[in-house]
């Protein structure tokens, strides 16, 4: 049976593909729409839920996925963003590669903490739990940018995932 | 091991939804109709539908309807919708801990698993209290931190405060 946060932090990675796709079909002045209230530009959005997604993990892992790792401040080009959404990928299935996730392992600390910056200790379900939580709450401002300025929309809720999947379908009965 | 990230997922949810709920409910109440382009409607509405959704994620998971149905037409207080949310989140909690995520279930035509409908109960959620704080920013007013490191830190399991 596959272990249910490993299937919802899929949805994310499958969510993050698609919008992805969808802004490959922006133009560069409509990457650069926003509206007051959410975290940014639709491509400073996106480039926040990998680099953020990229943090977690490698605190999860306690290595770093590659270098250098996405960094927000970078102006990164959806090619680079969509680079690092592959390492978020691989990330998500090698931590589970060996089974679920002990909720209750303390992280001492992150490969990727700054010089200077405080140190965190944190139960793992931590991390875990704020890489769903996170990337619902900023594909949902990308959503509400596009759908204020006039631009198609995605359905990226977990009916669309799990059909393209085959595990949930009309029930088709025998008569 | 302890409690399961699952059920932290499922925990932080429902936290998520009373923070929200009873921040919303100290606003004057003009607050509640506000809006903002490209979300779901109006905040109440958004509050409303959150409410309502995970009710009906809880019936499809266990034939139950968790307090009075919530419906569109009908407008409750907030603090109906604070008891509603209470016990629609113990009760997710509940069947992820004690059902089978591979169990089929068949709303109507359709056929689905308890799995993936707590799945889009987690996202639903998510989602529209996405919703709720972008028109609270895009109104200039101050936003509730909902994310799961302060839900860490507001039961005290947790010391981050990270993005």
């Amino acid at each position: 049976m596959t272990d249910f946060l490993l299937r919802q932090m899929r949805h994310g990675v499958w969510a993050n593909e698609k919008l992805l796709d969808r802004c490959r079909a922006l133009t560069d002045e409509q990457l650069e729409l926003t509206v007051p209230g959410t975290y940014g530009t639709i491509r400073n959005t996106l480039a926040h839920i990998v680099a953020s997604e990229e943090g977690y993990l490698v605190r999860l892992l306690g290595s770093l996925l590659h270098e250098p790792p996405l960094r927000e401040q970078d102006l990164a080009t959806l090619d680079v963003i969509a680079a690092h959404v592959v390492h978020v990928t691989s990330a998500v299935e090698r931590l589970f590669a060996k089974g679920s996730l002990d909720p209750d392992r303390v992280i001492a600390d992150t490969p990727l903490r700054r010089a200077g910056a405080p140190r965190f200790e944190m139960a793992a379900w931590a991390p875990a739990a704020q890489f769903v939580y996170h990337g619902i709450d900023h594909r949902s401002q990308i959503d509400t940018i596009l759908s204020t300025h006039g631009l198609e929309t995605l359905d990226l809720q977990v009916w669309p995932y799990a059909m393209e999947l085959g595990a949930s379908r009309e029930a088709k009965e025998d008569r | 091991m302890g409690v399961s990230p699952l059920d932290h997922v499922l925990r932080h949810n429902a936290w998520a939804n009373k923070t929200l709920l009873e921040f919303c409910a100290a606003l004057e109440p003009a607050a509640l109709d506000l809006s903002a382009a490209g979300t779901y409607g109006t905040l109440y509405g958004t509050l409303q539908h959150i409410v309502g959704g995970e009710q009906f994620y809880i019936r499809l998971l266990t034939g139950e309807v968790l307090g009075t149905p919530v419906r569109k037409t009908e407008r409750r207080t907030l603090d109906d919708l604070v008891a509603i949310a209470a016990l629609t989140g113990a009760r997710a909690i509940d069947v992820a801990a004690n059902d089978d995520a591979a169990r089929v279930i068949s709303p109507g035509e359709d056929q689905t698993t308890v799995g993936i409908v707590l799945a889009q109960l987690v996202h639903h959620g998510n989602e529209h209290r996405a919703h709720a704080t972008t028109i609270l920013g895009s109104h200039g007013r101050k936003t509730p931190k909902i994310g799961a490191w302060t839900y860490g830190i507001a039961n005290g399991i947790s010391r981050n405060d990270g993005d």
